[in-house]
């Protein structure tokens, strides 16, 4: 899941996978902005057939917080 | 470095090259004799002034923020450029809104999330803008082609007509009300 979750990271913001660790803060690590967010909250969807509800989404803070998320709400 | 001050109905929208957008609201405050005004941040985010006294909106993307401000009410301001995004598009855009600019119908749906002050979520980004008014705004004039500025609040009305562009420098204070030349 940690690989999928990282490709998928790299691939929407276009960024070297190797930049991206499991601590990194999606917003000041990464420098993700909101359109960012949205658009690896749909990839999750369509990939990973794990959907992040709204009041979820503030909870997540790292690329870990991501892949415990998705491990435990796969569909 | 752009610089450009837009009034339209009834708020202000500075934009600018090279700033930071809380920055740039304080300029903004400065300019319209408002400098005393005391901000925080509401539980979706948005900031909000001590007594209501005035209402804001800030954004920023790549090397440009833009700052808002009205004394009528609420609104919400966003500047977004760059490489659509055909996922997002799919899944929140509406049929006539996927036959607009997707920075032009990203910038609407942020600025009107920020006016709702809920913040992004599932249920904002499902509105059509095609069935709000926006003012909006294309920066192609300043070598900024693909980048859009929406604003929304409670008076937009209309949408790009009536606002006023002026190049440069800030207004005086207190001068709100005086409507620019073209």
């Amino acid at each position: 899941m940690q690989d999928k979750v990282i490709k998928i990271i790299a691939e929407t913001l276009e960024i070297d996978p190797a930049e991206i660790k499991m601590e990194s803060n999606l917003m000041s690590d990464l420098g993700l902005e909101s359109l960012d967010l949205v658009d690896l909250v749909v990839a999750f969807e369509e990939e990973l057939g794990t959907e992040i509800a709204d009041q979820d989404i503030k909870t997540i803070q790292t690329v870990g917080d991501i892949v415990k998320y998705a491990e435990t709400h796969q569909k | 470095m752009m610089k450009r001050l837009i009034r339209a109905g009834d708020f202000d929208l500075l934009v600018r090259e090279g700033v930071d957008k809380y920055d740039l609201l304080r300029e903004l405050f400065v300019s319209c004799g408002l400098d005393g005004v005391v901000l925080s941040k509401n539980a979706g985010g948005g900031l909000v002034a001590d007594n209501n006294s005035v209402y804001v909106s800030v954004s920023d993307c790549g090397e440009l923020a833009v700052a808002a401000l009205s004394l009528a009410g609420p609104i919400g301001v966003d500047i977004q450029g760059g490489s659509a995004r055909p996922r997002v598009a799919r899944k929140f855009f509406s049929e006539r809104e996927l036959l607009l600019d997707f920075n032009l119908v990203w910038a609407r749906k942020e600025a009107y999330a920020k006016w709702l002050g809920t913040g992004l979520t599932n249920a904002s980004l499902a509105v059509d803008t095609c069935d709000l008014n926006f003012y909006e705004f294309n920066l192609a004039d300043d070598g900024f082609d693909d980048y859009y500025i929406a604003l929304f609040g409670n008076d937009t009305t209309t949408k790009t007509e009536g606002a006023r562009i002026e190049d440069g420098g800030l207004p005086g204070s207190g001068t709100r009300d005086r409507m620019l030349e073209d």
